[in-house]
């Protein structure tokens, strides 16, 4: 942990943590001097040339569930991430912006080792949840998936009854007893704003929930296994605003409990739902700091040009 | 051209052109007609199968009746018969007269004295039914033996007298004394009563013949007479034509029958083989003489045909000479056939059982006819009711009223069956009826083809399809056999290939590599091109030879390689979870190397013991069960089922508490517990088999006789095994679509939320591509229910009915194949067939429309996906 606290963010800096190896095979091109205007800046990412996150110094002070060094993906050939590092703190809910195709929800899906079902995919770097390393040979990624709750972009209950999918964790732990799954069902449930609208309809088949039912039923299912990080992967872009609003609220009632990582593309839901915000552009952190800051006065005009909406 | 005004520069044409209106016409016309084309097609095949097979059940139709007054005679006929075509009649009185007439309006054609017959003082008379082989006894006790009846010779046309040149077909003419009949077919025939005998022979005591019986063999005529003080003789006639001087030599021999009763006798009647002869009292006592030796007769068995006071008046053999008609005073004419048992008393462990009943009015039987060409009969009771039975279904083809006064007006002391069965003949002292009559198909009805019935000489009633055999053979028409071999045929090959078939689809879509998979997944569907017929030749001809010779270690290794598959995996586990990680990609490849060849070794070195152990050292002894206990087939039939339940009841008691202490072992030591309680469940799998298996045989009970049994060669394992090949691709393929077409998501959010792949496919992957995996089943069960040239090639193809599953069985599509080339067209055998192909039609509708029904509830509970 100590090691990932970086100096007071210099646009100027390199990032401090990228080990000479590091350095040798994700930054083939040196550093060079610092774009000022934007669209230097873009225009140097899109040129493939290293450009140094910027990381908000109230950053550091938080307690970290989860360690992001130096992190490298590859489809192929082709690099979706590079050399990201990042602290995303505990008890708290952090957002990931950024256009299509920055990388946002392959980062999300490397925390959890998601994928690692795609062939093709070669990573770099490492991460570590509570201090355990994600990506050694020797972390089991059904134990490290155990740790972790995910809800995807579209609603995926099962198609079980209502009750099977909340339970689904425990299920396939071996859990048995009744009464603990009941329990559990009820909690997660209630956990997920979703207790009073199903709880008659428990046995009935997931799927003929609406879709912003579905999605809470997603994040009971995810809750009701007492994940150390809870993953949301743009959980509200298949819903409709009120449907939307409602799980916004149950992002905030889950603050403080849970740690949050959520990936949106909705400016006004990182701003509303989230303590943190990181900015990302073609698979680069481009800055990373408290949501008040990001969206009110940013450090780059990169940022505040995209949070506003003149870009991307 | 360009133009400016548009963004493109190109304007649209905004109206569809008439090529593309007229290619849309044709093209939808095209597509309606191919689909309703197909659709029709198949009904057509549907209409066609159903049109030849339906006449099988078309009532039989009879003509009007054609009464004649015959010339008044003391007696009536005592004798009737009918020319081949049915359209002559000749009949032969008591006084020695015959006559021939006109069956259709009785108009006399041809009258032979008594001087001309040389039978004035006859008492007795045998002919047999079609054919002119007749004995004549006399008042003087002695007896002739001779041809009498009508031969119809082929007469060219012309030698056809011009006045009988233009009778109309199915007609008869008359020209001197010539009698001419003009075929369907337009072919002209001489009709000759003849009336030929040979010297007479002596009786037994002088007194008067009585009953005459018999039987033409190859070598001569064999013949048993009855006088009526109760002498009875049997007596072979051997005539020999010298090649020399064409001189014929007659040698007689023969012997005198005392049988154990003093009183008179009634009948004497001959088997058709000859070797047995049959006395019968009108007080329906019965005895049975082996006569292999005519010299020197021995009683074989006594039997009762009634029970007193009804009295026996009538008594016949059916066509094929194995059954007897026996009919009595109270109308009931009972069918009586030797039946082979143990624990028969007779000499020959032969028994007389009476097989088939049909009941009367209640009025005693007059006349008694059987068919001479099938088992049909007509019988005619003092009523005045005239019935055509069948014998092999108990079946009332048609019943008469003959006591109309335009009639017979009374019963018919004399009846008979034309050779083609195209008419039937009946008599009084001076009346005739002829019906022209069409029986139709009376072997086939719904009890033949779909109840068990009581064949000829079979112990019991069986089902039973047979259907080839001598021409007097008595077909069995039961389709059950055949049904049943489809089905085991099903039943045990998709027993082989859809665990196999499944687990390959969920393995390589949930497990296999993508770029592994796709080279695999085109290998195994080019197996399902595999040409039937090559499967079959390799199930019959290479694979059948295998398993006899390894049968044990083929046994065994089906028990042994999923146990060793276990193993290893368990294993695994205890590997250094570095080396795991580090090999987890290769760890099914490394898994299978190792444990199916050690599986298919141990199973090699294990099988003599076992068969030591379980069968006496000898399996195919075994299952001929000569000796031995029934534990080891219940062993091996409860295997999978107490494997089962030993691991449900470790996971119930064990499982629990396991989980409870081991929360702070180290991996290692968890696996090693793991590995411990695989090998405690797989003592407990066989101690809870065995413990079974010695409580069923202690119960006497015996898988003997049940799923397993004699070894026959091709069997269902062989077909299984063979008919696997064909299937699993089609299963394989169709079941790896629907598993992989599971929406990615699901997978995601399974492992996601820490599921293992395995956990994954079962909670989630299954069950929602759970209607995908049914119809990949049941269009396996569809193919294999048709499925021919495997079963065909491989199955033996013998229609016997048991769940052995080392023996073979027929299927109806085999049944098909085989037999439908030979059969003559029209025939019963011929429908039959079509009706079997009706029922397998049938079949494969039923499953398909099941699986169809079944698919469509599956896709609506997940069609939100």
């Amino acid at each position: 942990m100590k090691m990932l606290v970086s100096p007071v963010a210099n646009r100027d800096s390199h990032s401090p943590l990228s080990t000479p190896k590091a350095d040798d095979l994700s930054m083939p091109t040196s550093a060079h001097a610092p774009a000022t205007s934007p669209v230097d800046r873009l225009a140097a990412i899109a040129n493939g040339d290293h450009v140094p996150s910027e990381v908000h110094p109230q950053m550091h002070l938080e307690p970290p569930v989860l360690e992001i060094k130096n992190f490298n993906l590859w489809y192929g050939s082709k690099q979706a991430i590079h050399g990201i590092t990042m602290n995303i703190p505990n008890n708290k809910v952090t957002a990931l912006v950024g256009p299509s195709g920055c990388g946002k929800s392959t980062l999300l899906r490397s925390v959890n080792r998601l994928n690692d079902l795609l062939n093709n995919v070669r990573i770099d770097g490492d991460m570590r949840l509570n201090g355990d390393s994600i990506y050694n040979s020797r972390m089991d990624v059904i134990d490290l998936r155990k740790r972790m709750g995910m809800v995807f972009q579209k609603p995926n209950p099962f198609p079980m009854s209502i009750y099977e999918n909340v339970v689904y964790s425990l299920r396939i732990d071996g859990e048995r007893n009744r009464g603990v799954l009941d329990q559990i069902c009820e909690k997660s449930l209630r956990g997920a704003a979703l207790w009073d609208e199903v709880k008659d309809r428990l046995t009935e088949t997931a799927l003929g929930l609406s879709g912003g039912q579905q999605q809470r039923l997603c994040i009971a299912r995810a809750i009701a296994a007492e994940p150390e990080v809870l993953l949301l992967d743009e959980p509200c872009s298949a819903l409709d605003p009120i449907a939307t609003g409602k799980v916004e609220d149950l992002i905030q009632e889950l603050r403080g409990t849970y740690s949050v990582l959520i990936v949106t593309h909705n400016m006004q839901q990182a701003s509303r739902t989230s303590d943190f915000t990181a900015f990302m552009y073609l698979g680069r952190l481009i800055e990373y700091g408290p949501t008040t800051e990001i969206f009110t006065k940013p450090i780059l005009k990169e940022t505040e040009a995209y949070v506003t909406g003149r870009f991307g | 051209m360009l133009s400016k005004t548009t963004f493109t520069g190109r304007t649209r044409r905004r109206s569809t052109s008439l090529r593309v209106r007229v290619g849309d016409l044709v093209a939808r016309v095209l597509i309606t007609m191919g689909g309703i084309g197909t659709i029709v097609a198949v009904l057509l095949v549907c209409v066609f199968l159903l049109s030849v097979a339906f006449p099988l059940f078309r009532a039989p139709t009879i003509g009007p009746p054609r009464a004649t007054l015959h010339d008044v005679t003391p007696t009536g006929p005592v004798a009737l018969g009918a020319d081949e075509s049915g359209s002559v009649v000749w009949s032969l009185e008591s006084t020695g007269r015959m006559m021939v007439s006109k069956a259709v309006d009785g108009a006399v054609l041809a009258v032979l004295t008594p001087d001309q017959t040389t039978l004035s003082h006859m008492t007795a008379v045998s002919v047999e039914p079609g054919t002119l082989d007749a004995v004549i006894g006399f008042e003087d006790g002695s007896f002739r033996t001779g041809r009498i009846g009508l031969e119809s010779t082929f007469l060219a046309a012309t030698d056809v007298p011009a006045s009988l040149a233009s009778i109309p077909k199915r007609g008869v003419g008359l020209d001197g004394d010539t009698i001419v009949f003009h075929s369907q077919t337009g072919q002209f025939s001489r009709i000759v009563p003849v009336c030929e005998l040979l010297e007479p022979s002596s009786g037994v005591t002088g007194a008067p013949l009585q009953s005459v019986d018999c039987t033409k063999l190859t070598s001569g005529s064999l013949v048993a007479v009855l006088d009526s003080e109760g002498g009875i003789r049997v007596e072979f006639i051997e005539s020999r034509r010298n090649l020399l001087t064409d001189e014929v030599i007659v040698t007689t021999s023969g012997a005198v029958i005392t049988p154990t009763s003093m009183i008179p006798a009634s009948f004497v009647r001959l088997s058709s083989l000859g070797d047995q002869v049959f006395i019968v009292w009108d007080n329906g006592l019965a005895e049975r003489w082996d006569i292999r030796t005519i010299e020197s007769p021995r009683l074989a068995e006594s039997f009762n045909l009634t029970n007193a006071p009804t009295r026996i008046v009538a008594m016949e053999h059916l066509f094929g000479g194995m059954a007897l008609a026996a009919a009595d005073s109270d109308g009931i004419v009972n069918i009586w056939t030797g039946v082979r048992s143990d624990t028969a008393t007779s000499s020959d462990g032969v028994t007389m059982t009476a097989t088939k009943t049909f009941s009367g009015d209640g009025t005693a039987i007059t006349a008694l006819a059987p068919s001479p060409r099938s088992r049909l009969l007509a019988v005619a009771s003092a009523s005045g009711m005239l019935r055509l039975l069948y014998s092999t279904n108990s079946r009332l083809i048609q019943s008469l009223d003959t006591s109309d006064s335009k009639l017979l007006g009374g019963s018919a002391s004399t009846v008979i069956i034309s050779p083609r069965e195209n008419r039937l003949i009946a008599a009084t002292q001076n009346r005739m009826v002829a019906w022209e009559f069409n029986a139709g198909f009376p072997e086939v009805s719904f009890v033949s083809l779909f109840r068990p019935l009581w064949y000829e000489n079979y112990p019991s009633e069986i089902h039973a399809w047979e259907t080839t055999g001598h021409e007097s053979f008595e077909s069995k028409f039961g389709l059950i056999p055949l049904i049943f071999g489809t089905l085991k045929a099903t039943l045990f090959s998709m027993l082989f290939a859809v665990p196999i078939a499944l687990c390959a689809a969920i393995y390589s879509s949930q497990f296999m590599s993508s770029r592994w998979k796709n080279r695999v997944k085109p290998v195994i569907e080019l197996m399902a091109g595999l040409p039937s017929v090559v499967l079959g030749f390799f199930a019959g001809l290479v694979l059948a030879p295998l398993v006899e010779q390894g049968l044990m270690p083929i046994l065994t290794s089906v028990f042994l390689v999923p146990l060793t598959i276990l193993a290893g995996a368990h294993f695994w586990q205890i590997v250094p979870s570095g080396l795991r990680s580090k090999w987890a990609g290769f760890r099914f490849a490394l898994v299978s190397l190792v444990a199916i060849p050690l599986g298919c070794l141990c199973a090699h070195t294990a099988s003599p013991t076992i068969e030591r152990l379980l069968f006496q050292g000898d399996i195919q002894a075994w299952l001929d069960g000569r000796g031995g206990s029934g534990l080891g087939g219940w062993m091996l039939a409860l295997l999978p089922f107490s494997g089962i339940l030993a691991m449900l009841l470790l996971e119930r008691l064990i499982g629990p508490v396991l989980r409870r202490v081991s929360q702070d072992w180290s991996e290692q030591q968890a696996a090693l517990v793991l590995c411990g309680k695989f090998l405690v469940s797989v003592g407990l799998t066989l101690a809870i088999a065995m413990v079974a298996g010695m409580f069923f045989d202690s119960l006497r009970f015996d898988t003997r006789g049940g799923l397993f049994g004699t070894y026959v060669q091709r069997n269902a394992l062989v077909v299984g095994i063979g008919m696997s090949f064909a299937i699993i691709p089609l299963i394989f393929t169709i079941a790896d679509d629907a598993l992989s077409s599971v929406p990615e998501h699901l997978r995601s959010a399974s492992l996601g939320a820490g599921a293992t792949p395995w956990q994954t496919a079962v909670r989630v992957i299954i069950p929602t591509a759970a209607s995908g995996l049914f119809s990949a089943v049941m269009i396996g069960l569809g193919r294999a229910v048709g499925e021919t040239m495997i079963v065909l090639m491989a199955a033996g193809n013998t229609p016997i009915m048991g769940w052995n599953i080392f023996n073979g069985f027929q299927t109806l599509s085999a049944a098909i194949a085989t037999e439908l080339p030979e059969a003559a067209r029209g025939t019963s055998h011929y429908r039959v067939l079509f009706l079997a192909a009706v029922v397998l039609f049938f079949m494969t509708f039923v499953v398909n429309t099941i699986a169809e029904f079944v698919r469509q509830r599956f896709r609506r509970r997940f069609h939100e996906l």
